[in-house]
């Protein structure tokens, strides 16, 4: 009798202690698919390892048509917008990170690649190449939270269809490598995001050596008075999460790229013609201002931002000889000079519904015949269906650019339809 | 007896309503892992479990009865800086990703086979070799590999070369400087795509010999477009007196593990390249020579070398050295440019002078590296490495600067799984193009390792 009730203890013990391994066999290792924010996997219960990987297909048709001086000219296109494998992990209880993100449209599959090290909760230190906090707002949201869809080639709008005219005159590649401090902190219910960076001021492809002429000095300042938004929201157009209460989130950001040696310093070795005294070769310093704004609720989403750009330099001069001074006006004919600002709103419906349109004005600092930036209005209506949160995304968008250069007026019209799905 | 037999069956009733929440949640599993309904015959189908427990760079891992997939990410990202002045004036800097690499492992039938695959995202689709000669940088490795026991093993595939110099055989991140070192760079060729056996034979005592041998297309990663004049035929010997390192401690430098006793392998490698097609393998397709006939015609590529590892109680010490001839063949009238048309030499060309030109354009000469360093308890390592290269009057040029002097210090912070390395070199510049202002390249970097 007794040894029947051993029996039947020990048997009940480890029944129950196998159900209990399961559950800590679930807590040890998890995989979870989450729609639009791809696979997560948990590994081991030590340092906390989480991986994510997402992946991002967007295939596209695009009709435009563009009228110079009278004469029409239409053209068609069908092209895969997007094909991207994102990894990011976090490990040793979040104090270090690595994030990477492929593209597979260029000549290099790598677009951002870094590596976060967390001194604490409110500090992180960063080294690689990623989306850089000196730009405008949307800047820092990737193409697959574009609000209006279309072609990019390495992360690249050739079109500038995706970002609009504000950051096709005054941005180019939003990614740039270097060095990145994150901080944050609370003030009363605010929440304050002050950041620096020291980048190489050459756009991407950092993944191959690249002489740095002078560094990119920059900051960034983003102030939420009604606290965080959900997840990365406050640098999406869109409101896709819908946030349930107001949220709004004021930036101001700001940079000086010693020796730009691209018009917008989003590129390497694209300027020449421009010497120093001793007659070698040289640049200009270029200067960025930004400020912007994002508000959001209920699935309302209103953005504004504004950019201005200048450039610096003593003793440049536009022959070897150093004879014929680089003057300002001059200097818009190498580097892009002006200001722009960019408005943009949208609504989704519960359904998944979104209307959404964007207005875009662009000014140069001189209207001149060989100023770089002309005159430009750029306008954008477009309609999108997410299905299951954001994993698909079906849009069609147009748009109106008017490009009024001193000499010649080109209009355009570019619409898109591209389906977007990630997993 | 009656009330016992009662009792008994009570205790089975109740482990069986026990076991069947248990059982009932473990179908729920399968039930939700198959949702499709998978019309293959029985054992097609293989279950795949995540791996419990994880350790920093071991990677995601799948298991299964049959075997495992294993998904690993490396990285790495660095700041340099060097000047070419005496005073060290006008430096330049880059930042720089030498490495991300997203790396697939799997073995099957009872982990007899596996196959590996490697992409390198830091890198281009276009390789230095342009025109209808270039081809894609990203895939490093993709290899099927059977091992039939623990004595033989063979592979096919795209991999790192066996009989590359020592330093090949760690993986970039394992390494315990920043880079290889100009021996390295001057006469491996790295991936090759050929046909490769390993053995493992004990000699008796703590004796163990392991052959390499390989037959590759000596024309690198280009080959899985076009293989280029014949193929390159390499063996690599290697003697372990004192057994095996612990941990393989003999693919990584630094003694992480500190060898309680000294462990040594002393290797000899030879090559033949039948038909090398570029300075030193890495870039076939560069050089392409034709006859009368216009067929093409390529020099023969030769390569020895010696090298050694050794290990012990945190300290490691590494030398290899390296030595390559090369036989131009004659009748070789003019080459083919890049764009595919053939470029005729001078009919004033003597046979001699068209040698030089072939000469000049492989890496001919010889290299020696010597490094060693200490890894403290702390798990701070220093090393220093001193190179030479010593390049043929007529060679491809490989050997400006000449003599390399480097020193590194490392922060193991998870083996080399999460690093931190700096390190500062100066390469001395050969006699004839030293100047009052420049002698050599000095430089600095600092580099972060992680391997997920």
């Amino acid at each position: 009798m007794k040894k029947t009730l051993i029996l039947f203890c020990a048997i009940l013990m480890i029944a129950y202690s196998n159900a209990k391994a399961q559950l800590v066999m679930e807590v040890d290792s998890s995989l979870v698919y989450i729609n639009g924010e791809g696979t997560f996997i948990n590994v081991g219960k030590g340092e906390g390892t989480k991986f994510n990987f997402l992946t991002a297909i967007q295939p596209g048709i695009q009709s435009n048509r563009l009228n110079s001086e009278s004469t029409l000219t239409n053209s068609n296109r069908m092209s895969l917008n997007l094909v991207r494998l994102s990894i990011t992990a976090t490990t040793f209880k979040n104090k270090v990170s690595l994030g990477l993100l492929t593209d597979f449209t260029g000549d290099s599959p790598l677009l951002e690649g870094w590596i976060g090290f967390a001194m604490n909760k409110n500090i992180k230190f960063i080294l690689g190449q990623r989306q850089t906090n000196t730009n405008n707002r949307l800047a820092m949201a990737d193409e697959r939270y574009a609000q209006v869809m279309g072609q990019s080639i390495a992360g690249k709008s050739n079109d500038g269809i995706i970002y609009g005219g504000l950051m096709q005159n005054f941005v180019g590649s939003t990614r740039e490598g270097g060095v990145f401090l994150e901080t944050n902190f609370n003030l009363n219910k605010m929440r304050i995001y002050p950041s620096l960076s020291v980048t190489t001021g050459e756009g991407q492809n950092f993944f191959s050596s690249q002489t740095n002429e002078g560094f990119k000095y920059g900051g960034r300042l983003d102030i939420l008075p009604f606290g965080d938004f959900i997840k990365n929201n406050s640098f999406i157009a869109h409101d896709i999460y819908r946030e349930p209460k107001p949220k709004v989130a004021l930036g101001v950001a700001a940079s000086y790229n010693s020796k730009a040696s691209s018009p917008i310093g989003s590129d390497n070795s694209i300027i020449t013609n421009i010497y120093n005294k001793t007659g070698t070769a040289d640049f200009a310093n270029y200067r960025k201002l930004v400020a912007d704004f994002v508000f959001k609720s209920k699935g309302f989403a209103l953005v504004g931002e504004y950019i201005v750009s200048s450039v610096t330099g003593k003793d440049l001069y536009t022959n070897s000889a150093s004879t014929n001074k680089l003057t300002e006006q001059e200097a818009s004919s190498y580097y892009n000079l002006g200001s722009g600002i960019n408005l943009q709103t949208s609504y989704i419906f519960k359904n998944g519904w979104a209307i959404d349109t964007r207005y875009a004005n662009v000014i140069p600092e001189f209207d001149t015949t060989n100023s770089i930036v002309h005159k430009q209005t750029w306008l954008t209506f477009g309609v999108n269906k997410f299905i299951k949160n954001n994993a698909v995304k079906v849009g069609f968008n147009t748009s109106f650019i008017d490009d009024s250069a001193p000499t010649i007026t080109t209009k355009k019209w570019i619409n898109n339809f591209a389906i977007q799905i990630l997993l | 007896m009656r009330q016992t037999t009662i009792l008994k069956i009570l205790c089975i009733c109740i482990c069986v309503f026990t076991f069947q929440p248990t059982m009932a949640q473990q179908e729920e599993l399968y039930e939700r892992d198959t949702t499709y309904n998978l019309d293959v015959p029985k054992g097609s189908v293989e279950v795949l479990e995540l791996k419990k427990g994880y350790i920093l760079g071991k990677g995601i891992t799948f298991l299964s009865s049959k075997g495992i997939l294993n998904i690993n990410q490396t990285f790495q990202t660095a700041y340099l800086v060097n000047s070419s002045n005496k005073d060290l004036s006008a430096p330049i800097s880059a930042f720089d990703i030498p490495r991300a690499r997203l790396n697939f492992f799997a073995n099957v039938l009872e982990r007899k086979l596996s196959v590996l695959a490697r992409l390198n995202f830091a890198s281009n689709y276009n390789s230095v070799t342009g025109g209808k000669r270039s081809f894609n940088n990203v895939l490093q490795e993709a290899v099927i590999e059977y091992n039939p026991n623990s004595k033989h093993i063979i592979n096919f595939g795209l991999r790192a070369d066996y009989i590359d110099t020592r330093e090949v055989r760690f993986e970039g991140e394992s390494n315990s400087f920043i880079n290889r070192s100009a021996v390295s760079n001057s006469f491996d060729a790295i991936f090759d795509y050929g046909i490769r056996y390993k053995g493992n034979y004990k000699l008796g005592g703590k004796h163990l010999l392991r052959p390499f041998l390989s037959l590759t297309t000596g024309d690198s990663r280009s080959s899985l477009q076009t293989n280029f004049g014949g193929f390159k035929y390499g063996v690599r010997l290697d003697y372990l007196p004192f057994d095996k390192f612990n941990r393989g401690g003999e693919y990584y430098l630094d003694d992480l593990y500190r060898e309680e006793k000294p462990k040594l392998v002393v290797g000899l490698i030879y090559s033949y390249n039948d038909g090398a097609s570029s300075s030193r393998g890495t870039n076939g397709g560069r050089w392409l020579y034709g006859d009368a006939t216009r067929k093409i015609v390529l020099p023969s590529y030769k390569r020895f070398g010696a090298d050694y590892l050794f290990k012990y109680n945190g300290w490691y010490s590494l030398g290899n050295f390296v030595s390559t001839t090369s036989t131009v063949p004659n009748g070789i009238i003019g080459e083919y440019r890049l764009d595919g048309s053939f470029s005729t030499y001078p009919l004033t060309q003597t046979a001699e002078e068209t040698k030089t030109t072939v000469l000049s354009r492989l890496n001919l000469g010889s290299g020696f590296n010597i490094q060693a360093g200490y890894l403290f308890y702390s798990n701070w390592a220093f090393g220093a490495r001193y190179s030479t290269l010593s390049q043929n009057i007529i060679s491809a040029n490989f050997a400006d600067q000449n003599r390399y002097y480097t020193f590194v210090t490392t922060k193991y912070l998870s083996e080399n799984n999460l690093k931190i390395q700096f390190e500062v070199g100066y390469d001395k510049s050969q006699y004839a193009l030293r100047t009052a202002t420049q002698t050599g390249n000095y430089h600095a970097q600092l580099q972060f390792t992680i391997q997920l």
